[in-house]
């Protein structure tokens, strides 16, 4: 089935964010099928130059789980799957981190149970619908992206190490002060000050 | 035009800083695991007392969101295994406990990915947005994919369990009297005996409708044996019933079949359906997705059949019957109420 003419110029092409100095580190994988056997080819190379990276990654995250590395690694190479055979991704590896991560934050209750809260509420005052991960936000650019990165790169220690738990392993209050001895009142102002630190480069970039 | 009074630039920095400040003890709290109702019911209120709190704390959560693509981000996360107890010989695997392999099924559109593990075998088919699909289970079961659909097959000797993670499928199951079949999505699960049903997960429910046969539709608990008897609500040919995506299941109701499972060849067929849902199906077979901008119209009842990689038309003739206006974005369509003092 193909698409209507008026869905083709509107195909999210991530190719306006490429940064030509970054061009070396990025991986781009487009999943035109083609003719026949040409898509299970490159299917079985990305398995081969990715899954293992990124196992490790999510081992390195969530540990032996549960969630178990390779249940994640499996989502996220599914999920390439059902996209549009002519969406292109750029930076593959960090999109199949992304999804796979994600699915993993996911079997966190009380993660999984907040992120939807806030869904739900910025939904409700009308905010843009929630989508699946796609690719990319159409509106992330890398200039944005490295300033995020310099952001928490340059935060004390201790909030670094708190914001990125809560956000990437997402672990509550109790589970970081159990894990690192901190006061639960101190992971509450550091997290916040992390936060406040995201904002105000924000505001100045 | 007046041009607007001049602003304070110091108060509005104070007070711009004040609000972020908000937001960010909101999101902490929120991710604390500690937020109990009257906490969400606060940040509620404080969400909806000031437009630029609701600015400020979308802006905070796009952030949020986007930390995980950082570089090598989680080499701020001491490893998991540095704090774990030595582990025996036992749990280390020598051999990857998982073959992959992809391969060509049924010409393009759909992949199979085979995981082999010594327990069970599981399959994993996705097909693309817009692909309508019917594979052939290890069983003999048919199913039949809709776009977008994503589905998890895990048989073991015992029993035959299938998760639908995304989107929408047909089941034609082989009968096997010694190995019940079970359908789970979300907190629902669909135990079958012997027969054809269709099972799609909604943006905010899962909906399951009987062709022929009998199923159980049931809140799913994790673990559960498949040989225990269990009790549910059971479903007989013509017959519907909505969950919730947690997994309170609504009142049995009767369906038209034919308009039901047209999706099947290509025709998406509603009588008083949600906008919302009608959205979301349709955006299964589209590149350029529609999103509904006015969150008062997600409830929008509407009738209407259209093919269904031609949801455009249906779009226009929604603009003609009902009080919306669609434009288009450059990243997708919108659907808004039609203001009554619009030109």
């Amino acid at each position: 089935m193909k698409s209507q003419p008026e869905n083709a110029h509107n195909v999210v092409s991530l190719d306006d964010f490429k940064d030509p100095r970054r061009q070396s580190q990025n991986t781009t994988a487009s999943l035109d099928p083609g003719i026949g056997g040409r898509i299970g080819t490159d299917l079985t190379q990305l398995y081969r130059d990715h899954w293992g990276t990124l196992c490790k990654r999510l081992r390195h995250v969530f540990g032996d789980g549960p969630p178990e590395a390779e249940d994640l690694a499996q989502a996220a190479f599914t999920k390439i799957i059902s996209l549009r055979p002519s969406t292109s991704i750029t930076n593959l590896p960090g999109y199949l981190f992304r999804v796979a991560l994600n699915k993993g934050l996911d079997e966190t209750r009380s993660a999984k149970r907040a992120r939807l809260f806030i869904e739900r509420e910025l939904q409700a005052i009308g905010g843009p619908p929630v989508e699946d991960l796609g690719p990319a936000n159409v509106y992330e650019s890398e200039e944005a992206l490295a300033n995020v990165q310099q952001i928490v790169e340059r935060l004390p220690h201790k909030q670094h190490e708190i914001l990125i738990r809560a956000r990437i392993r997402g672990e509550t209050y109790a589970q970081i002060s159990a894990a690192t001895g901190w006061s639960q009142a101190a992971i509450s102002r550091q997290l916040a000050a992390a936060l406040s630190a995201l904002q105000t480069a924000t505001r100045d970039a | 035009m007046t041009r607007p009074p001049p602003i304070d630039t110091d108060a509005a920095t104070e007070q711009t800083r004040r609000i972020e400040s908000e937001a960010s003890e909101w999101l902490a709290t929120l991710y604390s695991g500690a937020a109990n109702h009257g906490d969400e019911a606060a940040f509620r209120a404080w969400l909806h007392a000031d437009p630029r709190h609701a600015a400020t704390f979308e802006t905070l959560n796009a952030r949020w969101k986007s930390l995980d693509l950082i570089d090598n981000v989680e080499q701020f996360l001491p490893s998991m295994d540095e704090r774990k107890p030595v582990s025996t010989g036992l749990r280390r695997r020598r051999t990857p406990r998982y073959l992959v392999a992809a391969s060509l099924v049924a010409g393009v559109g759909i992949i199979t990915v085979v995981m082999m593990n010594p327990k069970a075998e599981i399959f994993s088919y996705a097909t693309p947005t817009g692909e309508v699909r019917t594979i052939g289970l290890p069983d003999d079961t048919q199913v039949t994919l809709g776009g977008g659909t994503h589905i998890d097959v895990r048989y073991t000797k015992r029993s035959r369990d299938i998760v639908l993670q995304s989107g929408r499928a047909y089941f034609d199951v082989a009968r096997q009297p010694n190995r019940p079949l079970r359908v789970s999505t979300a907190d629902t699960q669909v135990r079958v005996i012997g027969t054809q049903f269709d099972v799609r997960r909604g943006p905010q429910d899962v909906q399951v409708s009987v062709k022929s046969g009998l199923v159980e539709v049931n809140d799913a608990t994790p673990g559960d044996d498949p040989s225990l008897p269990v009790e549910g609500m059971r479903l007989a040919a013509g017959e519907r019933v909505r969950a919730n995506l947690e997994g309170s299941v609504g009142p049995v109701e009767n369906f038209d079949a034919e308009r039901s499972f047209s999706w099947l060849t290509g025709r998406l067929s509603y009588a008083d359906a949600r906008l919302a849902d009608i959205v979301a199906d349709a955006n299964r077979y589209r590149t350029v997705k529609i999103r509904i901008l006015d969150a008062e119209l997600n409830a929008l009842l509407v009738t209407t059949s259209f093919r269904s990689n031609n949801s455009d038309e249906m779009l226009l003739g929604l603009q003609q019957t009902a009080p919306v206006v669609v434009e288009r974005f450059p990243a997708y369509v919108g659907i808004l109420s039609k203001k009554l003092d619009s030109r």
